[in-house]
């Protein structure tokens, strides 16, 4: 018995793009996520880089296309908690409103996203502690509030969490560089009068046009960029004190601010070593997947038999670019199925 | 609530995993038995109390951190030290409880060196044999006396005979134990357990601005004498302690003890009046637990600290 059916674990902006490509042509998606909503991080950003798109319009968009297409079954608040190949199939079994279910699919998608890291990791920057250190997700997820209060002086710290081995993630988050730099341009825009400065170790803006905004927040914007760690931040007479050094002068500078936000980490997400495992696919030193190497794979998002992955559960990136590798994903089940099945014939 | 109690990221399992020991090899600290000879017999007094007998060794040498750190030597020989010094308590089948910093810091790196390098292990085992010791098989472990009497918390506070309510105390960590960071009980940049003891010795924390700031004792008094680096860096930390009201300040380490007792005299006379005495946290601890002062060796410190500590002694 052949059943065309397929699975997408995780409805973030990958697994919706993959669960629409999937379904144009005609085939059975199930979609499944853990949470209440479709839309992963997505839906609760503001602006996205590079458009500015908001992050609520594009997942609105998405659901739209989802809601309008039959052949795509959404259960949210659904955990799956079982993948295994069986007989050349894929047994799944998930709890869906309290009511455990199986279900047999012929493919399947894990895009399962990315948690952010803990600011509270770094105890000298006072994450949690003190108020007004927030994180840059926090600053998404407050953005309007956050942008009506006044403030003299904003902090943007970069790479907390990214690059360093202390911490156990020696990789690149990718996103910070620009996310930052869309908060600094953002807060400038809705408070000119503020003074904003981030402190960075490299500005790592390899996307399209990335170089020219960050150029453009710096020179246009004036936001000030200081290459340097901050070292800690003491409360001090109501406002926040950075201690930090600038090392292209070599000097230790101090400054005062009322707002300071750390860029976390992209770390993965709890959900995609079980699965990812249990189908008998890899995980990297890091816990993304680790991807089959390049010439032995026919689809780039390929996993194991009939599984492919897609977006930030395989490493960091931005959402375009999550949306390609959906697209990518979308492709590869379709070959899949139908080389399969001209096997199966 | 206090600032430092909101969240506290002390590692409970870490704290857990802590023996309460009944024997423990006490390793001398150089700085500490030469400046502050109380600090030893502090440890001793809050061992007893908690039940821990403490056997040391006059065979024991320095841990070597100290010519390590300004490359007096090649690291060969502090490798031989360690790997010596510890087949000290490893002959004696007892793990290692240190009261300074320093010592905690490299004693736990170079004994992780031995046991994670061939290489280096068979230089320590040459030393060994040349001196007709045993080899050191790098299963000793070692302690902080701090995390120690943090383990025994609750049994601290039943043991205090001298309340020390209404005092003023705050913390300086020092860096070479929070640094540990696969180890130490508490967050390196943002700890809290010396808080707590104060508690459970009735005493009050304050939380100073340059409670973090280090002190010093590495870059002048320690090694290469900057007093014009390090000179404004201390003034600028007992100052800020002093407007915050701190009466009393304790430290973990005898390095930076010295730095933040002996330097006051230097800045009094740099025109700053600054006051504060430090003491050790195991001279705080077995002040409370009821030992005698003159036991205490408070005489040793630049800065006066009965004027501060003389009304809890009935």
């Amino acid at each position: 018995m052949l059943n065309e059916g397929v699975l997408v674990v995780g409805g973030g902006v990958a697994g919706m793009q993959a669960a629409i490509d999937i379904a144009a042509s005609g085939k059975e998606v199930v979609l499944i996520d853990k949470d209440k909503n479709l839309g992963g991080h997505v839906k609760e950003y503001g602006a996205l880089f590079p458009d500015l798109t908001e992050g609520a319009s594009l997942v609105e968009q998405k659901v739209r296309i989802i809601k309008n297409n039959p052949k795509i079954k959404v259960l949210v608040g659904t955990e799956v908690n079982k993948l295994q190949q069986v007989e050349g199939a894929l047994k799944a079994s998930f709890i869906n409103t309290g009511n455990p279910q199986e279900q047999i699919f012929s493919a399947a998608v894990i895009s399962t996203g990315f948690d952010n890291f803990d600011g509270k990791k770094y105890g000298e920057y006072g994450y949690g502690r003190f108020p007004g250190v927030i994180t840059g997700i926090d600053f998404e997820h407050q953005e309007e509030a956050i942008l009506k209060r006044p403030v003299k002086t904003a902090v943007f710290i970069k790479c907390v969490g990214s690059r360093d081995r202390s911490k156990g993630m020696p990789y690149c988050s990718k996103i910070c560089c620009m996310y930052t730099a869309k908060q600094a341009l953002e807060l400038k825009k809705a408070q000119p009068n503020a003074q904003v400065y981030v402190f960075y170790m490299d500005i790592r803006s390899n996307f399209k046009n990335g170089e020219e905004f960050v150029r453009g927040v710096m020179e246009n914007q004036h936001v000030k960029y200081i290459r340097g760690r901050v070292g800690k931040v003491i409360p001090t007479n109501g406002r926040l004190l950075i201690r930090a050094e600038d090392t292209l002068m070599g000097v230790p500078i101090e400054l005062e601010a009322d707002l300071v936000v750390l860029a976390t980490a992209m770390v993965p997400s709890q959900a995609t070593q079980s699965l990812v495992t249990q189908v008998g696919g890899k995980l990297d030193n890091n816990g993304f997947i680790l991807p089959i190497p390049m010439a032995e794979s026919e689809n780039p998002m390929s996993l194991t038999k009939g599984v492919f992955y897609a977006g930030a559960c395989g490493f960091p990136c931005d959402v375009k670019d999550a949306m390609n590798q959906g697209s990518a994903a979308a492709a590869g089940v379709l070959s899949y199925l139908q080389s399969n099945r001209g096997a199966a014939k | 609530m206090e600032e430092y109690q909101r969240l506290s990221l002390i590692d409970p399992q870490r704290v857990a995993k802590l023996p309460t020991p009944e024997k423990l090899f006490l390793f001398l600290s150089c700085t500490g038995s030469i400046e502050y000879p109380g600090t030893e017999r502090a440890v001793r007094i809050v061992g007893e109390k908690l039940g821990i007998e403490f056997i040391e060794s006059v065979d024991q040498t320095c841990c070597t951190g100290y010519m390590l750190t300004c490359n007096a030597v090649n690291p060969q020989l502090a490798l031989a030290s360690t790997s010596r010094n510890l087949s000290i308590p490893q002959e004696m089948g007892l793990d290692v409880g240190v009261f300074c910093n320093g010592c905690y810091g490299y004693l736990r790196e170079l004994a992780h060196l031995l046991h994670s390098n061939p290489a280096f292990k068979e230089v320590g085992d040459k030393a060994n044999e040349a001196l007709g010791r045993v080899k050191y098989h790098g299963h000793t472990k070692i302690y902080h006396v701090q995390e120690l009497w943090y383990r025994q918390l609750e049994k601290l506070t039943s043991l205090v005979k001298r309340p020390l309510t209404g005092l003023k105390i705050a913390a300086h960590y020092g860096c070479h134990y929070l640094a540990n960071k696969d180890v130490a009980i508490d967050d390196a940049q943002y700890p809290t357990f010396h808080e707590e003891i104060y508690k459970a010795l009735g005493a009050t924390s304050v939380v100073y601005k340059e409670r973090r700031a280090c002190c010093g004792y590495s870059v002048g008094r320690g090694f290469t004498h900057r007093e014009e680096t390090v000179l404004p860096h201390i003034t600028n930390k007992m100052l800020s302690a002093a407007a915050a009201g701190v009466q009393l300040m304790t430290t973990t380490c005898p390095g930076c003890n010295t730095a933040l007792d002996r330097e006051q005299k230097t800045i009094t006379s740099r025109g700053k009046h600054v006051s504060i005495p430090v003491i050790d946290l195991s001279q705080l601890i077995a002040f409370a637990l009821g030992a005698p002062v003159e036991q205490l060796g408070f005489k040793a410190n630049t800065t006066p600290v009965l004027p501060v500590l003389e009304r809890f002694v009935i």
